[in-house]
């Protein structure tokens, strides 16, 4: 039964080439969109080589103050990380760094931008970035605020060409710095991980950070064991509402901030929520199913209308096979199985095309992009072409289901 | 020729009435429809154009029900009877042939005919075994492999009889079989539905307008305006 369903499926679409066109054409782009969508949540989900021990540490970087009157949100600053944060008693390590920002070297007369993240020494221990060469700067050399700095292959290769990069200048933002280590590139979608340069923390012109509650940090907390991750997340919570603002407790009475995972992360960033103790993962998963579910309903309704007027064109088979035996049930399964069959030939050539996509955002827009088409991309593609399949082919089948015998046989004209 | 009408009916309509309903209008399309047909029976149905033969061939098959009034099939009263029930007894108890055959183009003539099989519990290799048995009755087991547009109109309603006959249906419901042939293909398609009715004893309902074939029939219904004329 089910091999002809699929050789009717085959042949319908053999029949109908234009139609099969248009059809897998809509699906295939569809579905490729979905595709890189999800491939690039799953890169901000599971970040790959430095970030990839996503179950050992949770992150702490939008911090919110709240009074009656007033709210203040921004990311951690270190003044707030050394007194909140940093006495965490269920975290194994924590480490203080800024976010990425925009710094400018001149390398031969010719500008180039890089990013640069000022870092503690305990970053290098949560992050685990792959050194090619040298080393990364330690407590002593942070504490000293030495100019020493360790950066990726592509600044080596942009920056020192041919020539050994290590314990050469670099001049960055004005400020001369000793390369000491060289790392691997890592992606722009590893938000904690991603930079082309990085620096001690103390080694800032000024010394204003120390002071600040509210900065341009992110905190990384690192637990040994991945059971005590939550204990980490309860922790943090109980310091939250332990908060003073000392410089004007009548102005604001709380800070509200998160010990975050990766999705939580990604919740946050998404929904733009900034002042926030919450997670919002069940309202990110919702928004993002509602958008993924909109940007497929003109396709599906496309697909919809499409078989209809197939089914229609078809009502005298379907007549003579309901005069033959066939069941509602076993017809709405041979519809359902035909629509299906056309969203896998469409689910497959997207599956064909998403790495030369990918492969595209890697070069152009995502810096040291690893985008990928990984198992668990594959398996959520599988699953977006399903629900393609079933919900662009439930109201057709049924359509056909509610046609009578003889009414199918004469055409599927309308009389009751 | 055989006396049935002392046998249990096989298919009987009690006060049928079916009304079509569409945006505008209403059409009655049988009215006080009373008609028992028994085991073995040759039945020809005749009327003009637009009368309701084919509507009451469509009750009496199962594939439409009526607005008001009773089908018993075999005894059963059906008119609560769902589709997933209704089903299996035109699978099994009723063969189709209709006037324009009805083959699916894109299936080769053995597919075709194997089609009823399909929606029963049976192999691929039993179910084309049954289609040839059924080719070779109506002359056609050379053709298996071709496709329904590589055949003649006369040979094109072979297939569809091989099709109704394939699964051993004791009743076939023919609508005007022989309205888009030639006189000779006629005779071919008659003979074929008058061994079977004399041969395996199947009851056959024919929807004609030759006088001729209907004379040769051992019962004549005629219809007019919906109506049974006696």
């Amino acid at each position: 039964m089910f091999n002809h369903y699929i050789k009717m499926a085959l042949v319908v679409l053999w029949r109908r080439k234009f139609m099969a066109f248009v059809n897998i054409f809509g699906i295939v782009i569809t579905l490729l969109t979905l595709i890189v969508g999800v491939s690039l949540m799953d890169a901000s989900l599971n970040p790959g080589k430095a970030a990839r021990h996503t179950k050992h540490y949770l992150v702490v970087n939008g911090l919110c103050f709240k009074g009656d009157r007033h709210t203040e949100n921004g990311s951690v600053g270190y003044a707030f990380y050394t007194k909140y944060l940093q006495p965490l008693q269920s975290a194994d390590k924590t480490s203080f760094a800024t976010r990425t920002s925009s710094a400018v070297v001149y390398q031969q007369g010719q500008k180039l931008t890089l990013s640069l993240r000022r870092t503690d020494a305990a970053y290098w221990q949560i992050m685990q970035h792959k050194l090619l060469e040298g080393r990364w700067y330690d407590q002593s050399e942070v504490a000293k605020g030495q100019f020493v700095a360790v950066i990726n292959e592509s600044t080596r290769a942009s920056y020192f060409a041919d020539v050994d990069a290590l314990d050469q200048p670099i001049r960055i933002n004005g400020q001369t710095f000793n390369v000491i280590g060289v790392v691997e590139d890592e992606p722009e979608t590893s938000q904690f991980s991603f930079s082309d340069a990085w620096v001690p923390l103390t080694t800032a012109p000024s010394d204003n950070y120390v002071r600040e509650l509210m900065g341009n940090g992110q905190v990384l907390i690192w637990s040994d064991d991945v059971n005590q991750r939550s204990k980490m997340a309860s922790e943090v919570k109980q310091v939250a509402s332990q908060f003073e603002y000392t410089p004007d407790p009548a102005l604001i009475d709380r800070a509200l901030f998160l010990a975050k995972t990766p999705l939580e992360n990604l919740a946050h960033e998404f929904l733009s929520k900034y002042c926030t103790s919450d997670s919002h993962v069940s309202t990110f998963i919702g928004w993002v199913s509602l958008i993924a579910f909109l940007f497929m309903l003109l396709p599906i309704i496309n697909m919809v209308n499409l078989n209809v007027s197939r089914i229609l064109e078809r009502a005298p088979e379907i007549g003579l096979r309901k005069a033959t035996g066939a069941s509602n049930r076993l017809l709405v399964g041979q519809f359902l199985t035909e629509t299906l069959v056309v969203t896998a030939l469409g689910g497959l050539i997207a599956f064909i095309l998403a790495p030369l996509v990918l492969a595209l955002l890697n070069n152009t827009l995502i810096r040291y992009g690893q985008l990928s088409l990984n198992f668990s991309v594959l398996l959520w593609g599988v699953g977006l072409i399903l629900v393609f399949g079933v919900m662009s082919g439930v109201y057709p089948a049924w359509r056909m289901s509610k046609l009578s015998p003889a009414n199918a046989l004469r055409g599927g004209h309308r009389h009751v | 020729m055989s006396d049935h009408s002392n046998t249990q009916p096989v298919i009987s309509l009690k006060n049928i009435r079916k009304v079509y309903y569409t945006e505008q209008i209403e059409t009655l399309a049988l009215k006080d429809i009373n008609l028992e047909i028994h085991k073995g029976e040759f039945i020809s149905i005749m009327g003009p154009s637009g009368c309701g033969k084919s509507t009451l061939l469509n009750m009496l098959g199962l594939l439409d029900r009526p607005t008001t009034g009773s089908i018993q099939f075999e005894g059963q009263v059906l008119d609560t009877l769902s589709d997933k029930a209704l089903a299996p007894l035109r699978n099994r108890k009723l063969g189709f042939v209709f006037q324009t055959f009805h083959l699916i183009p894109d299936l080769r003539v053995v597919d075709n005919v194997a089609l009823p099989l399909l929606y029963r519990a049976m192999s691929n290799k039993e179910r084309q075994e049954q289609a040839l048995n059924a080719l070779k009755i109506v002359g056609l087991d050379a053709r298996v492999n071709h496709f329904p547009t590589q055949l003649s109109g006369g040979q094109q309603q072979r297939v569809a009889i091989a099709r109704a006959i394939v699964g051993e249906p004791p009743i076939i419901l023919a609508d005007e079989p022989t309205g888009n042939l030639d006189s000779h293909m006629s005779d071919e398609i008659m003979s074929l539905l008058f061994d079977l009715n004399e041969s395996q004893d199947t009851t056959i309902v024919m929807v004609t307008h030759d006088r001729e074939q209907a004379s040769q029939t051992q019962r004549t219904v005629r219809v007019f305006d919906g109506q049974l004329v006696h």
